[in-house]
């Protein structure tokens, strides 16, 4: 399922046709703070997305709230792109690490990023899960399908 | 854009960092070039090729995609926010995948990155057949018997060409290549069917229905010309090969220098092969492709990348094409009085393929075990070693030979003892077929025609059944 999820997200790089993908991409332009979105791919595609002003930040998840599940097997999310992992938003001010050790994440939840110049593509998890570890290293290279974080299934 | 940039990008400009946008035994060998000459080279895989190697931290290739060559080696994007993310200067194309694409080409100058290989604006005279012969015949190279020009609609017209040619012709798509999209006709009776069945054939896989025709000749050997160019206007023949070992239009064996050719005629073709770079502003590697029949030279195609055979020049010329295509790239001046066009020895390769040795169909399975041969004259290019997964998701070739020898005598000697050395287990490679091959007494003499090996396993089929 994490695969599957994984390669949706991935197919749209060069086609921005797709509504769903313009779906996800508003999705994610809102979790980042940013209003305004715009992409152009070598094949000539474009894109631009302009958010209205009332959209509201997805806030990170607080792992504290939750306590800790019992768990089964573990699996990896999986980096979308080759790029530069970051474990927060960079734009954010206070931001501190989106997932940790221990973090329970939501499914669709952000967990972090992977940067390429003006690209900046949301590392997400596919379902409700624990993290068990983290695997990148923020401001490091992670390349396409590399395990960001080790996950947990929370029962 | 501003003044300097398009200046740098006519002139070649200095980088420190090279992508290689390619895999196997070729991306291997452009990372020990870069590395010789103190560059950073950035290796790039698919998911597939990145199974079981190190982590880029670690030196290992950073995954760009899926193990579809489409979503990864063939995905321009990728490799560009590749190049972007590792913060490469260059990029390598390699042979095969987007080394002849001249969009490509495009891109990655526009997104301010020195691409390795000529502009695009040749990349695309030579990637239309009709375009290249024309430039060839502007610039004096000899080509095949027929007009530089599309064919005519008008029928009757079309079969006044072949009379006026001489039959037997060729029809071929413009766009084609690699044996597709072209039809012999030896009479014409024959020639209604074969342009209606080329130009449909010609419109479905190529997009674009032109076509053209030629001289047909019977019993050609494939020979190329090595040509080195610089961003000066400098233009340079290195050597040149015989490809004639052809199995389905793809090499099997190569050799340096192609046997028994006239200096004098090979000299004076080199030297319009260079002439048509400088005529077309070619800049770095590239190798002009003729058909040898009776004492004559007609070109076919020029190749705008390095080739998988370029190693047998390198033995021969005393060069190493990929320093110079980095150079090249970089902006240096190249020194043409280096070159003399003649051969130091002679050289052999051959292509070693994951492959059924009598079917040919793709092997692709774990190595157990390798041993590759060693010793005076022997060069091995590979990526493979001892448990390395030959991946279904690409081209067979797993290894290049490499003999190199003071004479052709003494290097087919060589070559059949590395042959014997080397072993490769745990999938089923052509290595008997090399056995073979340099066994036959006509390869052996020499000058066998592009033809040869097919009826030499047409006969061997036959005389088993």
């Amino acid at each position: 399922m994490a695969r599957r999820d994984r390669s949706s997200v991935r197919s749209g790089i060069g086609d921005f046709s797709d509504p769903a993908l313009i779906s996800t991409l508003t999705t994610w332009l809102g979790a980042s703070g940013a209003s305004e979105l715009e992409i152009s791919t070598t094949e000539g595609h474009a894109l631009k997305i302009v958010l209205a002003p009332d959209v509201s930040y997805v806030k990170p998840h607080d792992a504290a709230q939750d306590a800790a599940a019992p768990v089964t097997e573990g699996w990896a999310v999986k980096a979308p792109l080759a790029g530069v992992f970051r474990d927060r938003h960079p734009g954010g001010v206070d931001a501190s690490p989106l997932a940790r050790e221990g973090s329970t994440l939501e499914a669709g939840e952000i967990a972090g990023f992977v940067e390429v110049g003006p690209i900046l593509l949301p590392v997400i998890a596919p379902k409700a899960a624990i993290v068990a570890g983290v695997q990148a290293r923020a401001g490091e290279l992670v390349g396409y399908g590399d395990p960001v974080f080790m996950m947990e299934h929370a029962q | 854009m501003d003044a300097s940039f398009e200046a740098a990008r006519k002139l070649g400009r200095p980088f420190q960092s090279v992508l290689i946008a390619n895999r196997g035994e070729i991306a291997v060998r452009i990372e020990r070039a870069c590395k010789e000459l103190g560059l950073r080279a950035i290796r790039v895989a698919s998911e597939a090729d990145c199974a079981g190697a190190a982590t880029p931290s670690e030196g290992g290739p950073l995954s760009i995609g899926p193990s579809a060559p489409t979503r990864s080696y063939l995905n321009q994007a990728a490799i560009l926010l590749a190049a972007r993310a590792t913060c490469a200067e260059a990029i390598h194309p390699g042979y095969g995948f987007l080394s002849e694409n001249a969009d490509f080409a495009e891109a990655v100058e526009r997104a301010g990155l020195v691409f390795i290989g000529p502009s695009a604006s040749a990349i695309r005279i030579m990637g239309d057949k009709i375009a290249a012969k024309r430039a060839m015949m502007a610039a004096g190279v000899p080509c095949v018997p027929g007009p530089g020009e599309p064919l005519p609609d008008d029928f009757e017209a079309v079969r006044s060409i072949a009379e006026e040619i001489g039959y037997p012709v060729i029809v071929k798509a413009a766009g084609g290549g690699g044996g597709r999209g072209m039809r012999v006709v030896r009479d014409g009776a024959d020639m209604a069917d074969a342009v209606a069945i080329t130009r449909e054939e010609a419109r479905r896989a190529f997009g674009k229905p032109e076509l053209y025709m030629e001289k047909f000749l019977e019993h050609p050997r494939h020979i190329e010309f090595q040509v080195l160019c610089d961003n000066h206007g400098n233009a340079v023949w290195v050597g040149h090969r015989d490809c004639s070992v052809q199995r389905r239009h793809q090499k099997v064996v190569e050799e340096a220098p192609a046997p028994g050719i006239a200096p004098d005629l090979a000299e004076r073709v080199g030297a319009r092969c260079a002439e048509a770079c400088r005529q077309i502003g070619y800049r770095g590697v590239g190798t002009f492709e003729f058909l040898y029949e009776r004492g004559e030279f007609y070109f076919i195609e020029m190749n705008t990348r390095l080739q998988v055979e370029h190693p047998v020049t390198e033995a021969t010329a005393g060069v190493d094409l990929v320093h110079e295509q980095l150079r090249s790239a970089q902006g240096s001046v190249l020194d043409t009085n280096r070159f003399r066009g003649e051969a130091g020895g002679h050289a052999f390769e051959c292509r070693i393929n994951a492959e059924d040795p009598t079917t040919f169909v793709a092997a692709p399975g774990r190595i157990s075990a390798v041993h590759f041969p060693g010793g005076p004259g022997i060069r091995i290019d590979t990526h493979v070693s001892a448990g390395y997964r030959v991946s279904p998701y690409y081209d067979s070739l797993i290894a290049k030979l490499i003999v190199h020898a003071p004479t052709r005598g003494e290097a087919i000697r060589r070559m059949q003892v590395a042959l014997s050395e080397t072993r490769i287990e745990g999938i089923s490679t052509n290595l008997p077929l090399h056995g073979r091959i340099f066994a036959d007494p006509d390869f052996v003499r020499g000058c066998v025609d592009i033809h040869h090996l097919e009826k030499r396993l047409r006969e061997e089929a036959n005389g088993k059944a």
